[in-house]
């Protein structure tokens, strides 16, 4: 027996009869025939297996199938290929339908894809909606004013609004967040006094439904400008519903523009700035007036341009008093030029609606009066302009 | 020595007018691809029939095996044998076909059928044809008894005598799992024809 045991043969006998083993394993193989008569045996099994199987004998068929079969092969080829497109998506969309594990688990996959995104959409928009609609809820509770807190003075202005449909005051809720508001701070060597309170605050009247809101303690020598854009009308849910503040009898003013004051000047530059312009409504054009306020303490003012012809007498002097009382309790108050132009443009209105001079006087002498103890000479310069013009007019 | 050079010459065409042939064919050209099938279409009907020993279902077999050629030929690399690529298709369609239909020929039907399709051929001498010895008619029931797998594993080695590698690559299994299908098979036979071997 050479170096191959019986036990390797057997696990390499197939191997070697199918002519798989190298050269080397090969000789082994045969050296070992030689000498171990039953491994011999088993391989001569093999090939006895393998000539066994071959003599099987295949029937041959006829002479004209083989003529025929390429023949077929050609017509089936054809066939299919002619198939429509039509045809094709036919089928694979028939196939489509015909019950398969693999299609059904790639459908349920889809399926539940969709769902989650459908559901996810949805739940997307409820919140959304639940999430703007509690702002808004927040915004308005800030903003609204309860009846028996209303303004102490009602400015006239206010009162005729009322006539023609309800306006009230906004005042929205000065937060870090909102955008709108605007602080500026006045100069320091012009306050007074830590206990001089002032705040201007500018809206624009949506005609609409405007509401108050009760003063709030201002925040001391600090001159705040509010502001409301139309954005934040539109949170605020003002943009609808538009009524005219000031009643314009031709015009029916039904669109809102505010202005955006940013002047460290105060109320005469809010004036300056004041802007009429015009939203396009349908195919026709309105005229929008803006309605502003001064908080003065802890009362709501008109604030008054030269143009506010229609404004009645009384809240003209109801700005009059306001104002007195205000510059009453601070003997040099050169901080708020802005109180000063209110004064001079009320006294002017006056004159112009009642046609009388015995107005243009006495504003001229309460604000030479007030002129007399003034130090700061821009200020100072200002108010003798505003004099000027009102002795002018009353020349004229 | 001119009647070799001829020879060659004509040998040297043959296989450079096959890769023409399966250019063309690849371009859509059904004519030069008959002329392929006319070269295997018996190779590849008898690998069927013994697969399946049914005249019919070989013939169905062979005829798609063609078909399904035609239509993979863009996915055939040039340089790779012609056969080999429809032989893989047709074992492939052939075991399918198998599981498909649990195919176990029965002893009885076997001849018969066989019988018939001889007979139709016209041949003379048919029935000595199937006159084998019995060690013959015991084995080829024995490998209709095989599981598809190991059947289409001892066929292709004992009758197309490819090698391991070229198995494996057919039927799309390792070689490992081709050498274990092959003893199991031979076993089983051995086993089953102790007494006549």
């Amino acid at each position: 027996v050479g170096k191959l045991k019986c036990e390797d043969f057997d696990k390499l006998i197939h191997l070697y009869f199918d002519g798989e083993l190298d050269a080397e394993k090969s000789k082994e193989i045969e050296e070992h025939l030689l000498t171990c008569q039953k491994c011999a045996a088993k391989l001569q099994e093999l090939e006895n297996l393998a000539d066994a199987a071959k003599r099987i004998r295949m029937p041959e068929p006829s002479s004209d199938y083989w003529k025929t079969f390429t023949e077929r092969v050609r017509n089936e080829i054809i066939l299919r290929r002619k198939k429509s497109v039509w045809a094709r998506l036919k089928s694979g969309w028939e196939s489509f339908f015909f019950y398969s594990p693999a299609k059904l688990r790639i459908a349920a996959g889809i399926a539940s894809i969709l769902l989650v995104f459908i559901i996810g959409k949805l739940y997307w928009d409820y919140k959304g909606k639940e999430l703007e609609r509690v702002r808004s809820e927040r915004i308005e509770r800030t903003l609204s004013v309860p009846a028996h807190q209303k303004p102490e003075y009602p400015s006239p202005a206010l009162t005729e609004s009322t006539k023609t449909g309800e306006s009230t005051l906004i005042k929205p809720k000065p937060t870090a967040t909102e955008p709108e508001t605007v602080k500026v701070h006045a100069p320091l060597e012009s306050i007074p006094s830590s206990s001089d309170k002032v705040i201007m605050e500018e809206k624009s009247t949506e005609a609409g439904e405007v509401k108050t809101q009760p003063p709030k303690p201002s925040v001391t020598s600090t001159l705040e400008v509010r502001k409301i854009d139309e954005k934040m009308a539109a949170r605020l849910n003002l943009a609808t519903k538009v009524e005219p503040a000031i009643p314009q009898p031709s015009v029916p003013e039904t669109t809102i523009q505010i202005q955006k004051l940013q002047s460290e000047k105060g109320a005469d530059q809010m004036n300056k700035k004041e802007a009429v312009s015009s939203k396009k409504i349908g195919e026709e054009f309105y005229p929008v007036e803006l309605m502003k306020f001064y908080k003065v303490d802890e009362t709501w003012v008109r604030s008054l341009t030269e143009r506010d012809t229609s404004i009645d007498a009384d809240t003209l002097k109801k700005v009059i008093s306001t104002w007195k009382e205000f510059f009453s309790k601070k003997p040099v108050p050169e901080w708020v030029p802005g109180g000063f132009s209110q004064i001079k443009i009320a006294y002017q209105l006056l004159f112009l609606k009642n046609k009388d001079l015995s107005s243009l006087e006495e504003g001229i002498e309460l604000l030479n009066k007030y002129n007399n103890p003034l130090t700061d000479w821009k200020t100072k310069h200002e108010l003798n302009k505003k004099i000027l013009e009102l002795e002018a007019l009353k020349k004229k | 020595m001119e009647v070799r050079m001829v020879e060659k010459k004509f040998k040297a065409g043959t296989e450079e007018r096959e890769d023409k042939l399966i250019v063309r064919a690849k371009k859509g050209d059904i004519y030069s691809f008959e002329r392929l099938v006319e070269r295997y279409q018996k190779k590849i009907y008898y690998l069927a029939l013994r697969m399946t020993r049914s005249h019919e279902a070989a013939d169905d077999l062979a005829q798609e095996s063609f078909i399904k050629t035609f239509y993979s030929l863009k996915s055939f690399k040039e340089g790779y044998s012609f056969y080999s690529w429809v032989y893989k298709i047709c074992m492939n369609l052939t075991i399918n076909y198998l599981k498909r239909q649990k195919f176990t020929v029965s002893e009885s039907q076997l001849p018969q059928g066989l019988l018939e399709l001889v007979e139709d051929t016209g041949k003379a001498d048919a029935s000595e044809e199937l006159v084998r010895d019995e060690l013959t008619r015991k084995i080829e029931k024995e490998i209709d008894h095989l599981p598809p797998e190991f059947r289409a594993v001892f066929i292709l080695k004992t009758y197309e005598e490819l090698s391991y590698e070229e198995i494996a690559n057919a039927l799309k299994i390792s070689k490992g799992t081709v050498m274990s299908r092959l003893f199991r098979a031979r076993e089983r036979l051995q086993k089953s024809l102790k007494d006549y071997l």
